[in-house]
């Protein structure tokens, strides 16, 4: 029997293959590794920045990049390497809150829906069809004009408008996971609807989670700093990748525009990485994908 | 085949009645007026076409049936009426006292978790006592008694780590794991080769001898039921149309659809190749549009006019326990 001589021996630990696949991804790789980076270069600023925050040197001025400032310094002198990495502990928290509390909403919205069918599926969905009719950009300004732009309001006002996308999706792959026969089969053996849910529809919109997470979080940077470009965002004196562009943002043409580059290429590799990440996680929680299948073995 | 069957009704069904309602179209029965019953520890075989109603059959009785069907009729287990219970109540049987082996085993496993963590599901459903290396252990001693070598490391496969046969295995091993009274086995070899459809039949029938469960086994494969079944229910168009031992059903057949079953069966003894197969002429009503009368009339050579189109036949005895719905049979007193 050929199914006797197929076992192989090799570790079955679910953990230690996912992060096979994870590290056998380059791309995912170097996104991960990038964006640990960030994190920890924005996050231990304190530690890591070359200057003290707002630290100024108004004898010194703007001069462009140098070897003592790598990223040169803005018009009150302050190290811009310096303060870059600070404005990133906004940018990057407020980016990861959104996308997490987002998602989190999408997906109890989409999970319900689909699931529940009926009605509740019509309520939901309608809901959602309203949030993704409204421009986006109008409401956010709106209410952040009448909530006040603490970044905790910052977080709520684009999370309520960044879960429609990961809900439709996710009620499209419930729908469809609904009629699959071991959700069927779970009914059979007695489950409730509470633990087929949790056993067996969650885990298997894992992969459509946690890409929707890493985009969220790169459609997050963009939106935050389009809002603070705009001057809903965050305000002065705190500082973000989006309102350190908007601050720069008359200088194209003159000797300062580096001003204007550096906070713009923090976020499109910051984008950037966390796209890849996405990919790589994408590929990675789904079994049947790279070593985990029957082919990867072979090629061992 | 006799398992150690006792007198004891397990299930029976009475007038079980499924009928659908439709969006577009005419409703129509799909299940009309069956009874069944079986003992503790017996096997019932159900054959019949496909669309005949057999697994819809398994499914009222579980409780499951879509949500456009509405039913009537009753389904009494171990004493308890089934049709009206509550979900909860049902909850608490299934997959306990009644199990079911899924049809097609490539898809009614979660390919995101292992195996093993699928039969420790089926088994902490009910009971949430049990610590993690416990119910690891159980699905472990649960692959070994279906057969499947090297338990302990297969136990962490995922299922497409699995062959066919070995996730048929699987499944048989999640629905006997609570020790069930009755496995409603819903065509478990059809997706099977020849081979391994033997050892799955063996598989069911080691568990049977150790568990003294009795088995509800649908198919549509005549040879399997010979082998496999004590009594044999043939169902046509949502309808019970005989039913009785195994041997008296196949060698003193009462149904002329029955013997239109048998007789389609390809033998190897013929002797003239070049005769073709034989085939019951026509085809099976949709539900939709059954004919009057007996619902196999227009397809049988010796259905009697102004009988046989146009009054339902009732179950008449063709022998001990050996029961057909038709005209033509004449009662046997019962001795």
């Amino acid at each position: 029997m050929a199914e006797v001589t197929a076992v192989a021996k090799l570790p079955s630990n679910g953990r230690s293959k996912f992060l096979q696949r994870f590290i056998r991804h380059r791309l995912a790789l170097l996104g991960g590794l990038t964006l640990l980076f960030l994190f920890i270069a924005c996050f231990g600023a304190p530690i890591f920045a070359p200057f003290p925050k707002n630290q100024q040197d108004l004898l010194l001025g703007p001069v462009p990049p140098s070897f003592e400032h790598l990223l040169g310094t803005d018009d009150l002198g302050r190290d811009y390497l310096t303060e870059i990495l600070y404005a990133g502990q906004v940018s990057l928290l407020l980016a990861l809150s959104v996308a997490l509390v987002s998602t989190a909403i999408g997906v109890l919205v989409g999970v319900l829906a689909g699931y529940k069918g009926g009605w509740v599926d019509n309520l939901f969905m309608r809901i959602t069809d309203l949030f993704l009719v409204v421009p986006a950009i109008a409401l956010l300004a709106l209410a952040l004009q009448g909530l006040g732009r603490s970044p905790f309001s910052i977080v709520l006002v684009l999370s309520l408008i960044g879960w429609t996308y990961i809900a439709r999706v996710v009620r499209g792959q419930v729908l469809s996971l609904r009629e699959r026969e071991f959700i069927e089969a779970a009914r059979v053996i007695g489950a409730n609807d509470r633990q087929i849910i949790w056993k067996h529809v969650l885990p298997n919109l894992g992969g459509v989670i946690a890409v929707n997470v890493a985009l969220a979080v790169a459609s997050a940077i963009i939106i935050e700093s389009t809002l603070s470009f705009l001057g809903f965002g965050v305000q002065p004196p705190q500082t973000s990748w989006g309102n350190m562009l908007s601050q720069a943002s008359g200088l194209i043409g003159t000797s300062k525009v580096y001003l204007l580059y550096f906070p713009g290429l923090f976020i499109l590799i910051a984008v950037l990485a966390v796209n890849f990440v996405g990919d790589g996680l994408r590929d990675a929680l789904d079994p049947r994908s790279g070593s985990g299948s029957m082919q990867g073995r072979k090629r061992k | 085949m006799t398992h150690n069957s006792t007198n004891e009704t397990l299930l029976e069904v009475n007038d079980l009645s499924v009928f659908f309602h439709m969006r577009e179209g005419e409703d129509f029965f799909a299940i009309r007026n069956l009874s069944l019953s079986i003992a503790r520890g017996e096997s019932l075989g159900v054959v019949g076409e496909s669309g005949s109603g057999k697994s819809l059959t398994s499914a009222a009785i579980m409780g499951l049936l879509p949500a456009n069907a509405e039913v009537s009729g009753s389904i009494r287990f171990l004493g308890q009426e089934l049709i009206g219970a509550k979900e909860s109540d049902l909850r608490e049987l299934r997959g306990k006292r009644l199990a079911v082996i899924a049809q097609d085993a490539l898809t009614a496993l979660n390919p995101v978790h292992t195996v093993g963590k699928q039969i420790a599901e089926a088994i902490s459903v009910h009971d949430n006592n049990l610590s993690k290396s416990e119910l690891r252990s159980r699905a472990v001693d649960l692959l070994d008694l279906v057969g499947i070598s090297q338990p302990e490391t297969r136990v962490d496969n995922f299922p497409h780590e699995f062959s066919g046969g070995m996730r048929q295995r699987a499944l048989i091993a999640m629905s006997v794991a609570n020790e069930p009274d009755l496995i409603i086995a819903d065509e478990p070899t059809t997706a099977l080769d020849v081979t391994v459809q033997a050892q799955i039949l063996d598989v069911l029938n080691r568990i049977q001898d150790r568990t003294s469960s009795s088995l509800l086994l649908i198919t549509h494969d005549l040879g399997v039921i010979a082998g496999f079944a004590d009594r044999v229910a043939v169902m046509y168009s949502g309808d019970v149309i005989e039913e009785g031992g195994v041997d008296s059903v196949f060698y003193e057949t009462a149904h002329p659809y029955t013997r239109g079953l048998l007789g389609s069966l390809p033998r190897l003894d013929a002797r003239n190749r070049s005769e073709p197969l034989y085939r019951i002429p026509g085809f099976q009503p949709s539900p939709a549009q059954r004919p009057e009368g007996c619902s196999f009339h227009p397809r049988c050579s010796i259905a009697v006019a102004g009988k046989c189109d146009t009054e339902i036949p009732i179950v008449h005895r063709a022998g001990p326990e050996h029961v057909a719905r038709c005209h033509l049979v004449k009662d046997q007193e019962a001795n």
